[in-house]
């Protein structure tokens, strides 16, 4: 029995679900249904290195894979992100996403937001960009993004109706400055400051808006609550949604969307219901986001029966995808996951000849291309996710524009974690980019361990849902 | 200059860069003075050269209009303008009282252009299938001119091309598949001659039918050809029309000598040589050379890094670092005025 070096062994995960055994191969990036023989054959290879005798089928079935260019042992030999070359061409021309910071103070004080103050790294401030700050930042946006297919500004805070007289400036110089191409403004906000005025101005200019909104009054006022007085802004919250949706349904229909900040400390069903039962938002579009774990200690436990209603929401889902249940039988919390499973069955499943000798893991961006976020004070950062106290992430300034040196340092961030990211099966799935960057290694690895189970979790759930006969390019995601 | 019409044309983008680079094709009576782009293209203070002449692109459209007799509102299929936008600036040309070319395809039908359109003699062409269901011969060399997606420069090569023969006495006859091609004297096969045909078998009887009787008209030395479209899809979503076009055209005409351009990717050499054996299996049609262009597309990338269709402008440096036998055997930079006049001889020899 030959003994075989971890690199000499097929780059594989293997896993079973309900409905059989799989494998997904890191080099062609597919996942396929495999005989169980097989499955154990390849299981003890890769915990034994070693090879065990398999029988005539299975040796049979191995060889076929291998032919068909699976099982290969390859690895990327050296960190160098795909865009690397390019990646000057991408600044140059094709920022997609600008986003102006045009304030750092905020009315609220939400105990879990990056700014409250739990978190090492961010607090808010009284800083408000000037128009001078935000007229330069435009000028270089329109300038460097010619081969972007639309223009696109959002407005970020802080709690960026706080500053709302600079948002019409801004949106009037970008309607004279960008002659001849539409452009798009996005706005997250927490709803508390929207009136008359400016959403006649919002719905004039097509905003879209996020909208924060944590769940029924009790759950929701538990964390987002008035700076002044500490009361809780659900009922401002709601009226103003409510005044809008009065006035300009079609808008709210077509441009708002809700994000919630999920807090598993609650029960999921409460969450749902308060979505399906509230006639204000129940036609409405949601995201979620768990509390940020980065650079905090104050993350909530999770109770357990907020993980078996998910669960069974999650089965909704799966029988509401496969047409099982009438639409919408799933709650509306799950359409970000609903999402993630179609992008994982499309990007996360078609066949690709082999890793690269030279490759990157999937996480990070052209930084600095795909968003642009430039603070209050005109620097430059990759994207708002990015804490501003981590200089590291400053890619440049209004003044000098982007450090296409820096940028590319940051595009290869995986430099740092180059051994431990090589061998790692979610190479191709992975999400994590330079907002992880100054986590310390020990956080780090309990990230990717994270990673590598959120990651199996959603290959598991796409090949049960493929397996019962599901096919993403049949069905319309209505939620994009 | 003296007694030219000074041409501000708008509202430019790269598209139209071979209109300014080889304006001399427009004729001697008109010049482009001024190139206008509207500022949200991000144009601004691009330089093009033509000819040692260089243009700055202005985003200034009521200060640039003084100083021309004439505006010139040119097609750019890549590129719409918002419908206020373009009536403004129309608006803006009548109330300075100068003259209006317009070859775009956004109608304004209450508002008086009073163009100053040439005559486009092709458009009064007419092709009659009547009585010959069949190919006829057309006994002038022909050359293709295909690419492979969008923003390949096609354009450009087939003008550069056009501009060098002419300079060199040759008598040339050039199919371009824009409606302003009427303006550079070059022709736009008319919609009438494939939309009303009901297959393919007729589609290419009629095209071969309209170069037939635009050969017999002009008598040229040379007949060039611009196929629109791509060559075949690249997936679901990037069909680029199938390489219907090419398929039709290939059949209409016999190509003497063709020219493939294309765009930039990290796999453009393989892609290139399976694209050629595509293409000679396929349509018989032999790639003679490529040029390449200086655009990136990532064709296997749908992401937030890049749309699937998304093409990002690169510069001359890049491409040749990265394709080292560029402007050395079979894939040139035509941008370069010197490579068009190597590839002219070298098309002259293969014609020969």
């Amino acid at each position: 029995m030959k003994k075989q070096a971890t690199n000499e062994l097929p780059f594989i995960h293997l896993f079973e679900t309900i409905s059989g055994y799989y494998l997904y191969d890191v080099n062609r990036n597919k996942f396929i249904q495999i005989p169980k023989d097989v499955y154990r054959f390849l299981e003890h290879q890769q915990k034994l290195s070693e090879q065990n005798p398999a029988s005539a089928a299975t040796e049979t079935y191995v060889n076929h894979l291998m032919q068909r260019g699976f099982l290969k042992s390859r690895h990327v030999e050296k960190v160098k992100h795909p865009y690397t070359d390019v990646a000057k061409y991408f600044l140059k021309h094709h920022i997609v996403h600008l986003v102006l910071q045009i304030t750092q103070s905020c009315n609220l004080r939400c105990e879990y937001c990056v700014y409250s103050g739990n978190y090492r790294n961010r607090t808010h401030s009284n800083k408000q960009m000037t128009f001078e700050t935000a007229r330069r930042a435009m000028d270089y946006y329109i300038a460097h993004s010619r081969d972007a297919e639309q223009l696109s500004v959002g407005f970020y805070g802080g709690e960026p109706c706080l500053n709302y007289k600079l948002i019409q400036k801004c949106v009037a110089y970008m309607e004279a400055a960008a002659e001849g191409r539409d452009v798009l403004y996005s706005m997250t906000t927490n709803a508390t400051l929207l009136d008359k005025e400016n959403i006649d101005f919002f719905v004039q200019h097509g905003f879209h808006l996020l909208i924060s909104l944590d769940g029924p009054e009790e759950i929701h006022n538990k964390h987002r609550k008035f700076a002044s007085d500490r009361a809780g802004t659900f009922q401002t919250v709601l009226q103003n949604i409510q005044y809008m949706k009065n006035n300009h349904p079609e808008y709210c229909h077509k441009n708002v969307a809700f994000n919630m900040v999920v807090d598993s400390e609650n029960g999921f069903f409460q969450l749902s219901e308060f979505i399906r039962k509230n006639p204000v938002i129940s036609d409405m579009v949601f995201q979620t986001n768990m509390i940020d774990p980065k650079n905090t200690d104050a993350v909530p436990s999770v109770n357990p029966a907020y993980l078996e209603e998910m669960n069974y929401e999650r089965f909704l889902l799966f029988l509401e995808l496969l047409g099982k249940v009438p639409k919408g039988s799933a709650s509306k919390l799950l359409a970000t996951y609903g999402r993630e499973l179609r992008r994982t069955l499309y990007e996360n499943n078609s066949l690709i000849m082999s890793l690269p000798e030279e490759g990157h893991h999937s996480g990070p961006c052209v930084p600095g291309s795909v968003r642009l976020f430039v603070t209050t004070d005109g620097l430059f950062y990759p994207c708002e996710r990015v804490s501003e106290e981590l200089k590291e992430a400053v890619i440049g300034d209004i003044d000098k524009g982007i450090d296409l040196g820096r940028a590319e340092d940051l595009l290869n961030y995986g430099r740092q974690s180059a051994s431990r990211c090589r061998n790692c099966w979610a190479y191709r799935c992975c999400d994590q980019c330079i907002s992880y960057m100054d986590e310390d290694e020990q956080r780090m690895e309990k990230y990717c361990e994270i990673t590598r189970l959120n990651v199996q979790e959603r290959i598991k759930d796409a090949c049960t849902l493929e397996a019962l006969g599901f096919d993403y390019a049949l069905t319309e995601d209505e939620t994009e | 200059m003296e007694g030219k019409t000074r041409v501000l044309i708008y509202p430019y983008s790269r598209l139209l860069r071979p209109f300014v680079v080889y304006q001399d094709l427009l004729g001697h009576d008109m010049k482009i003075t001024s190139v206008v782009s509207p500022g949200g293209f991000g144009l601004a203070g691009d330089v093009i050269d033509s000819f040692g002449e260089k243009y700055v692109v202005q985003t200034d459209f009521e200060k640039e209009i003084s100083h021309c007799d004439c505006v010139w509102f040119c097609e750019d299929e890549q590129h719409e303008l918002p419908e206020k936008t373009l009536r403004d600036k129309l608006l803006k040309v009548l109330k300075h009282d100068k003259k209006i070319i317009y070859t775009r395809k956004e109608r304004f039908d209450d508002i008086d252009l009073k163009p100053y359109i040439r005559a486009a003699a092709n458009e009064k062409r007419k092709v009659d299938l009547m009585f010959m269901n069949k190919l006829l011969a057309i006994d002038v060399p022909v050359i293709t001119i295909l690419g492979n997606y969008k923003n390949t420069d096609q354009l450009e090569v087939q003008l550069a091309l056009n501009y060098e023969f002419t300079k060199r006495g040759y008598k040339v006859t050039s199919i371009v598949p824009m409606q302003s091609a009427s303006l550079l004297h070059a022709h736009t096969i008319p919609e009438s001659v494939t939309r009303d045909q009901k297959n393919a078998n007729d589609r290419i009887i009629s095209i071969n039918h309209y170069l037939k009787v635009l050969a017999d008209d002009e008598k040229p030395d040379i007949m060039m050809v611009g196929i629109p479209g791509g060559i075949y899809p690249y997936d679901d979503t990037a069909c680029i029309e199938f390489g219907q076009n090419i398929y039709e055209t290939i059949h209409a005409v016999k190509s003497d000598f063709s020219i493939l351009c294309s765009i930039y990717g990290a796999w453009i050499e393989e892609e290139l040589e399976r694209e050629k054996d595509l293409l000679k299996n396929r349509y018989q049609l032999a790639i003679d050379l490529v040029h390449l262009s200086p655009y990136y597309w990532n064709k296997n990338e749908n992401s937030a890094n890049i749309r699937r269709g998304d093409t990002i402008e690169l510069d001359d440096d890049f491409l040749y670092e990265k394709v080292p036998r560029l402007d050395k055997s079979d894939i040139w930079n035509l941008r370069k005025y010197e490579n068009v006049q190597k590839v002219t001889d070298q098309i002259i020899d293969a014609l020969s």
